[in-house]
């Protein structure tokens, strides 16, 4: 097995994300916003304009299966390459005790993490629970036509259970764009480059920044 | 969905179709409370974050400090 890639780069800057995790991230992203979007053209009529805009509703139709299994695959793949860093840890408490100084930016009174803080594992975990409870009330929906008579049930599970599932993730989605969009500022930048500050990480992730392996010119220059 | 039996009064015949149908208490869950909770939902997470940043605005982004300039001797 060869040495891990150093993660501190020469000029100081992390790799945060490799460029696997984030085409799976993107892959996951844009087909959730697809199921998102035709999504809620189903959902109720005044919407239904969003079908139209994205080649009527037969497509939306169609296709909405289809990018369900992508988002499906993608939230797998993510299941495997971060699962073992999403499990919780007894600092996560600490975290969650925080959470009001989190909101109100008191960042210095906020417990530095791991990769992953506890509000990213209940990101992560809340899509992959919901994405496989989204997986067979969808099944179901998509192939009504095969489920017998006797197990009826199953349709009507579903027609309750898809939604409320959906209507979860939509609620970890606002708050997962907008911090990473508007509110923790840096964070987006390690979506598409893959690299963030090294104030950045300390910041947020202090626990993680200390076991980084460091290449020999970030050592100097860090004085790690 | 509309069935039209030829012979309306034995449903049964038609693949086991119930006598009296009804709709689920599932549909009906979700076409009255759940839709209008859920939209209440969705408006009130996208306010949130909206008065959120109105109120709290962004993390401040942490920067790496400048390496220091060296000093060039005239």
């Amino acid at each position: 097995m060869s040495a891990p890639e150093p993660q501190i780069l020469p000029n100081g800057r992390v790799v945060r994300y490799s460029f696997n995790e984030r085409m799976v991230h993107w892959l996951a992203g844009f087909s959730y916003i697809y199921l998102l979007l035709t999504g809620l053209a189903f959902w109720s009529p005044w919407l239904f304009w969003i079908a139209m805009a994205l080649g009527g509703a037969t497509v939306s139709r169609e296709l909405h299966p289809w990018a369900g299994l992508i988002f499906v695959l993608s939230t797998f793949l993510m299941y495997r390459m971060w699962h073992r860093q999403m499990k919780k840890v007894p600092s996560d408490k600490a975290f969650w005790d925080a959470v009001p100084h989190y909101i109100r930016n008191e960042d210095e009174q906020v417990p530095s993490a791991d990769r992953f803080n506890a509000g990213q594992k209940l990101l992560f975990w809340g899509f992959f629970w919901c994405g496989i409870a989204l997986l067979l009330s969808g099944l179901v929906l998509w192939f009504t036509h095969l489920v017998p008579w006797n197990l009826r049930y199953l349709r009507y599970a579903a027609v309750i259970v898809h939604p409320v599932a959906a209507l979860f993730t939509i609620g970890l989605f606002i708050i997962h764009v907008y911090m990473g969009t508007a509110m923790e500022r840096g964070a987006f930048g390690s979506m598409t480059r893959g690299e963030v500050s090294s104030a950045w990480a300390k910041k947020y992730h202090r626990v993680w920044y200390d076991r980084l392996p460091r290449s020999t010119a970030a050592k100097t220059r860090n004085g790690a | 969905m509309i069935y039209v039996l030829h012979d309306a009064s034995n449903p049964e015949a038609y693949g086991g179709l119930p006598r009296n149908p009804t709709i689920p208490w599932t549909v009906r869950a979700w076409k009255m409370p759940l839709k209008w909770l859920g939209n209440l939902a969705i408006i009130g997470g996208l306010a949130g974050v909206f008065i959120h940043y109105l109120r709290f605005g962004p993390k401040d982004e942490p920067k790496d400090e400048a390496p220091a300039k060296q000093e060039v001797k005239s």
